[in-house]
């Protein structure tokens, strides 16, 4: 069972940038099951590209975008491009580029560019909480019961780091399997997908901001109560159920 | 989990999940396309031993965002969801 966040932690209207840690628990604890599964993931691919990472020449710009929250899930994404960065030398070899046969330049830029992915998925996962702490503080005044909090906080967590989360919840298969699919968040818990869905119709209306997130809310936890209303709320909303 | 896997039902809702998890993580990364695209063509360019030879980033940004954007969001929920279904 997912805990519920505390309420104190939709409050925030904050900028990101000014946002404490403990900002977005759940997220923030998805990164951390996220980093020790990680750990504790001995494949072989993880722990070259850790290497990789870890070893690569000073300077250059892929430094300087490591600069940026270099958070667990940025690091996860980064290694999960590595082959789509081999094979991107490898086309661009078969297409008569004159590549350097030195392995070790080569590694280095493989390793450069997993830091350079590494560098724009942080950018991302940061956006995508921004938005989900922008969208709870905009929720919560339609439903401001601790269970109506708890029911629209998850649905505002629809960025992949979210998944990441339910993924580490490491429940048993059955549970996995309904835990990973948000939309039997509306049963397993309390509150009213009723009013959750005014607020977040509420919030559509007002806000084209964040039309983009709540169409991913909205086609997994709500999906059945949002039916009666989804197509004529929006082009975007209807295209994505 | 095995057994699972192989259930109609199972696999619909796992069909579903990889669908609505490639969404979110594409939608996520959509800001940044060419952020992303300009880091590697620029990781890229010390490898190329004509230094002229690699095209220009306005030139190979459409198409390595084209293929890339898709199999790195395949990627990453190949890595989570599915590989962590696996090991459950």
């Amino acid at each position: 069972m997912i805990p519920p966040p505390a309420p104190e932690h939709l409050n925030t209207r904050a900028h990101p940038a000014s946002l404490p840690p403990e900002a977005a628990p759940s997220l923030l604890d998805a990164s951390e099951h996220v980093a020790a599964a990680s750990d504790s993931h001995d494949s072989s691919l993880q722990s070259a590209s850790r290497r990789l990472l870890m070893e690569r020449p000073s300077g250059g710009r892929a430094d300087a975008g490591l600069a940026v929250d270099p958070t667990p899930e940025a690091t996860l994404v980064a290694e999960a491009f590595r082959p789509q960065a081999e094979q991107l030398l490898a086309e661009l070899a078969a297409a008569g580029l004159r590549l350097t046969a030195n392995a070790a330049q080569q590694q280095a830029a493989l390793a450069a560019i997993q830091a350079a992915v590494k560098a724009v998925a942080a950018e991302a996962v940061s956006d995508t909480r921004r938005q989900m702490a922008a969208l709870a503080a905009e929720l919560r005044p339609a439903d401001p019961s601790p269970a109506g909090q708890s029911l629209l906080w998850r649905g505002a967590q629809c960025g992949w780091a979210c998944r990441l989360q339910r993924l580490q919840r490491r429940d048993p298969p059955s549970q996995l399997t309904v835990g990973w699919r948000a939309a039997h968040l509306t049963r397993r818990l309390p509150g009213d997908p009723a009013a959750a869905c005014t607020a977040l119709q509420a919030a559509v209306n007002s806000r084209p901001y964040h039309q983009q997130q709540l169409t991913l809310s909205a086609t997994a936890p709500f999906r059945p109560a949002l039916q009666p209303w989804r197509h004529s709320c929006s082009p975007r909303f209807s295209s994505a159920s | 989990m095995e057994a699972l896997l192989l259930t109609p039902v199972f696999q619909r809702e796992l069909r579903d999940a990889r669908v609505e998890a490639l969404l979110a993580i594409q939608t996520a990364m959509q800001p940044h396309e060419s952020a992303l695209a300009g880091a590697v063509h620029s990781a890229l360019a010390p490898l190329v031993q004509a230094p002229q030879a690699l095209q220009p980033l306005a030139a190979f940004q459409e198409p390595f965002l084209a293929e890339a954007l898709p199999a790195l969001a395949s990627s990453i929920v190949e890595e989570t969801l599915l590989r962590m279904l696996w090991r459950d």
